[in-house]
């Protein structure tokens, strides 16, 4: 196996372990909130059992301990749980965090980074929900007499064994090491269920992940500021790497004595886009727009930072400019140009894609922004440098998303100074917003006992960028077959509507419908207040109950990480499906599915567009469709022959009392 | 710190120790009977757990009541005085990949879990079949712990005539099913990661927002 080699100063590669170990490490130079202990990153790495539209597992934390010989009851165990502001937890304690092994196939997905004692640990446990392990929902089987597209329970075959690694993992003071677990679940021979709903036994084993295929590292300096032991209501200094053109963080790490390294996970073909900003400790913001990291890749990204300045707040409300309500759940982002795009002007709609978000707050239940951080990790709105301008992004599903000018002022408990004229309080904004009423036909009254519940979402015409939903699923009872609806959406541009259901199966949650999906195109929104009342729009159809069914098996030429398949009905993009597994999955592959109702769907193979390697793009780039749409019918499944007490027992019922029976795939021509 | 500011947190933390003493129900390790009356059916707790700061928008319910609450990932939500069966639908209100996931806690015991990592996706969670979502909680009272983020935090939640004893990490919402009379709160900060921020809201409305710490209080107007 290749070593990967590390020269930059502060980095280096301290272990790198073969012969059928399933743990990668690496450590990396000093953090200096760890000024007395090490860190663990922890990620994961997936080969899920093949025919499953989702394999969900439900993962509580994973524990090191310096015995290999140690039982659960040891006192030395150390845990790494889900990050508390990701799970937080009954009781105080961190709660689960449920993946989809099917989307970390080929790239990782990093779990949880903590300090931990340095001590040379020498076992790796991972810690799933003991109680529900996970959960697999397999497609539909065109032979076998088994549901599809529902949930089945996954029990482990040997509940009792711990999942423990066998490897040598070094934490020593002032390092970050990583551990990058790779689980292989597989299902028991004979370990399928025999009923619909009943339950797959499975084994959970770790097994090999190879660094050079993973991870991508950046590394790098900041000159100006070096980092050191953070202060109460300040943030540390850090450099934090956020997927391109979003704030969703994937990594930060802290700086120390003026080093920071990042470890990224980076697909294998064409790799992973990144933004990489600088923040805390009182210095101004930077950031760079990163060339796609390739596995293996050693980037360096230095950033000079200007001297450190006082710090201060942006803070406001933020509420509907037509009924003067509180926005709940409203996102607001700082924006800064990047290094390579100094220039970019992050206030005008058309090139605000080209800014990267270096700050990220959200509003509460009374508009009100920021949410209070604590006196260690403050908001990072009460953490901004006071001095520059920079460009707050304001931005609400269904409403038009504000850029303006900001200031921050005051201290680290409250402040802001927007500069668009805005009346007193001065980052109190409304947004504004339009309306489609529309009306939701079935095609029968539901059956006495049962409803239909449904949610609609609105896209920008030809595209699937979802722009707004709901607020609540609206529920048609037995008195009617009909329901109107209003949505938020933008005020600019023309809107495609589609409605799915939210069906039981069983009585149990379904994860997929078994009512048709009902769409309108091009539907033009009214620019009034107040929200009208009357519908002017219909979805077209009716939505009827047809049963579960799926496209499984639909195979696309020569795919890379950026293929993904678009479903749609009448020209209206519903969702989109990624070709899986690619390497360095082991047994690669190159299927896409969709669980969906039986129904006529066209299916359209789209492409993200390749970057020129080594060369920053100045804004993600959508991707674009490849060839023409390809029709994929799936055949509704026959009636159960005989009628059933009402409520049917599976997912809808039929007039007369009927049900759909199990439900059917349909394989479509390669793309 | 003052003599009387000393003595005055002895005081909370002596009234909030018998008065915790001496409720029922439970959440957080304080299900069944505590004191002199009688236990009551564990509080049912809802997480959205996933990406930080992903908003979403959910429809909860239970037997007799349902709200319809937004927010932004993490979030807990429980149900004060629960009547079960329970179901949580959520929409991701976000475009992107990113991961909301959706724990449904009876208790401290996890019951179901359900995740979705598509734009715009749905899922739902509940515990015993629900068939129906119930109308709308009439009055509709929550309090929100809105922060310190992550903060642990003790407490007591009551109507007139039950209390119940949580705990658990902000920001997390109290829904209110059928309260008798008033509500109000009293809080306990474990950490101390900075000062409480709590606000009531009654049928949709902010009526009372309270700052502080360690410990706080809120009622009802």
């Amino acid at each position: 196996m290749k070593i990967p080699r590390f020269s930059r100063a502060g980095a280096a590669l301290t272990a790198f372990f073969a012969l059928n170990l399933s743990v990668l490490i690496t450590a990396f130079t000093a953090t200096p909130a760890l000024a007395a202990k090490g860190s663990v990153e922890v990620g994961f790495i997936a080969v899920p059992p093949q025919g499953f539209q989702n394999a969900l597992v439900n993962v509580i934390s994973v524990r090191l301990n310096p015995k290999t010989t140690a039982v659960e009851s040891d006192t030395r165990w150390v845990t790494i749980p889900v990050p508390s502001l990701v799970g937080t937890g009954s009781s105080g304690k961190p709660g689960d965090l449920q993946f989809d092994l099917n989307l970390i196939q080929s790239v990782p997905q990093l779990f949880n980074t903590a300090t931990v004692k340095p001590n040379h640990y020498m076992l790796v446990e991972v810690i799933l929900d003991n109680q529900r392990p996970g959960t697999l929902v397999p497609v539909c089987s065109s032979a076998g007499p088994l549901e599809g597209c529902v949930n089945y329970p996954m029990v482990l075959q040997s509940p009792g064994t711990p999942l423990t690694i066998a490897i040598p993992v070094p934490v020593t003071k002032n390092k970050l090491t990583q551990v990058i677990i790779t689980l292989n679940v597989a299902i028991t021979n004979g370990g399928a269920p025999s009923v619909t709903g009943g339950a797959y036994t499975v084994t959970v084993t770790p097994t090999v992940a190879v660094q050079s295929n993973l991870l991508a590292t950046v590394t790098g300096s900041t000159h100006g500021a070096s980092g050191g032991k953070p202060k109460k209501n300040v943030l540390g200094l850090s450099v934090t790497a956020e997927t391109m053109g979003t704030n969703t963080i994937i990594a930060s790490a802290p700086v120390s004595g003026g080093i920071y390294t990042l470890a990224l996970p980076a697909a294998g073909d064409i790799g992973t886009l990144y933004d990489v900003y600088v923040s805390g400790s009182g210095v101004s913001y930077m950031a760079d727009r990163l060339p796609a990291l390739l596995p293996g890749s050693m980037t360096n990204v230095s950033f000079d930072v200007a001297k450190q300045v006082k710090l201060g707040s942006i803070q406001g409300k933020i509420a509907d400019a037509c009924t003067g309500l509180p926005l709940q759940g409203a996102t607001l982002q700082l924006l800064v140009p990047p290094a390579e795009n100094s220039s970019a002007d992050c206030t005008a709609t058309d090139t605000a894609a080209q800014c990267v978000s270096v700050a990220t707050a959200t509003t509460d239940n009374n508009g009100n922004y920021p949410l209070p951080g604590t006196a260690v990790s403050p908001a990072q709105f009460n953490n901004v440098p006071i001095g520059p301008t920079f460009t707050m992004q304001i931005s609400a599903p269904g409403y038009d998303t504000v850029l303006t000018p900001v200031t921050a002022s005051g201290n680290t408990k409250q402040g802001g100074k927007c500069t668009a004229g805005n009346p007193t309080p001065d980052c109190d904004f409304a947004l504004t917003t339009s309306y489609i009423v529309g009306t939701l036909n079935l095609n029968q009254n539901p059956p006495p006992g049962t409803n239909v519940m449904f949610q609609v979402f609105a896209e920008n015409t030809g595209t699937n960028t979802i722009q707004s939903a709901l607020p609540t699923p609206i529920t048609i009872r037995p008195s009617t077959n009909t329901a109107n609806f209003t949505l938020n959406v933008p005020t600019k541009g023309t809107f495609d509507l589609f409605a799915s259901a939210i069906d039981l199966f069983q009585g149990a949650t379904d994860p997929y419908p078994g009512h048709t999906i009902v769409v309108k195109a091009n539907v033009t929104p009214q620019k009034v207040c107040p929200a009208p009342t009357m519908p002017t729009e219909t979805l077209v159809g009716t939505m009827d109950c047809v049963g579960h069914g799926s496209i499984a098996l639909g195979s696309v030429s020569n795919p890379n990480s950026g293929t993904t398949v678009q479903l749609s009905k009448n020209g209206v993009d519903l969702m989109s499906a990624p070709v899986i597994p690619l390497p360095p999955a082991p047994s690669p592959n190159n299927t896409f599915s969709f669980c969906t109702p039986a129904d006529d769907y066209d299916v359209l193979r789209f492409q993200a567009a390749f970057p020129t390697p080594g060369v920053s793009p100045v804004e993600p780039l959508p991707p674009t469709a490849v060839g023409t749409p390809q029709a994929v019918t799936i055949i509704a499944p026959d009636p159960e022959p005989s009628a059933k007490p009402s409520p049917c027992p599976t997912t809808c019922s039929f007039t007369g009392g009927t049900c759909p029976g199990v439900c059917k795939n349909t394989v479509p021509d390669p793309l | 710190m003052s003599n009387m500011s000393k003595l005055s947190l002895s005081l909370v933390a002596a009234l909030f120790a018998v008065t915790v003493a001496s409720c029922n129900g439970g959440l957080g390790g304080f299900s069944g009977s505590v004191g002199n009356t009688p236990p009551t059916q564990p509080l049912t707790s809802f997480r959205v757990l996933g990406n930080p700061g992903t908003p979403f928008t959910a429809v909860i319910s239970d037997a007799r009541s349902s709200w319809t609450v937004k927010g932004a990932i993490p979030m807990e939500m429980v149900i004060v005085n629960t009547m079960q069966p329970v179901r949580l639908v959520a929409t991701k209100l976000s475009a992107d990949a990113s991961l909301m996931s959706l724990d449904i806690i009876s208790g401290t015991v996890i019951k179901e879990l359900s995740s979705t990592n598509a734009p715009f996706g749905t899922a739902s969670v509940q515990l015993g079949t629900l068939t129906d979502f119930a109308p709308p909680a009439s009055p509709d009272v929550r309090i929100f712990v809105i922060g310190p983020a992550t903060e642990l935090f003790r407490g007591l939640v009551e109507d007139t005539k039950t209390g119940f004893e949580v705990t658990d990490r902000a920001p997390a919402l109290f829904l209110f099913d059928q309260p008798n009379g008033s509500v109000d709160g009293l809080f306990t900060q474990l950490q101390n990661f900075g000062s409480f921020k709590v606000n009531l809201t009654f049928n949709g409305g902010v009526v009372t927002t309270i700052a502080g710490g360690p410990t706080v209080s809120i009622k009802q107007p």
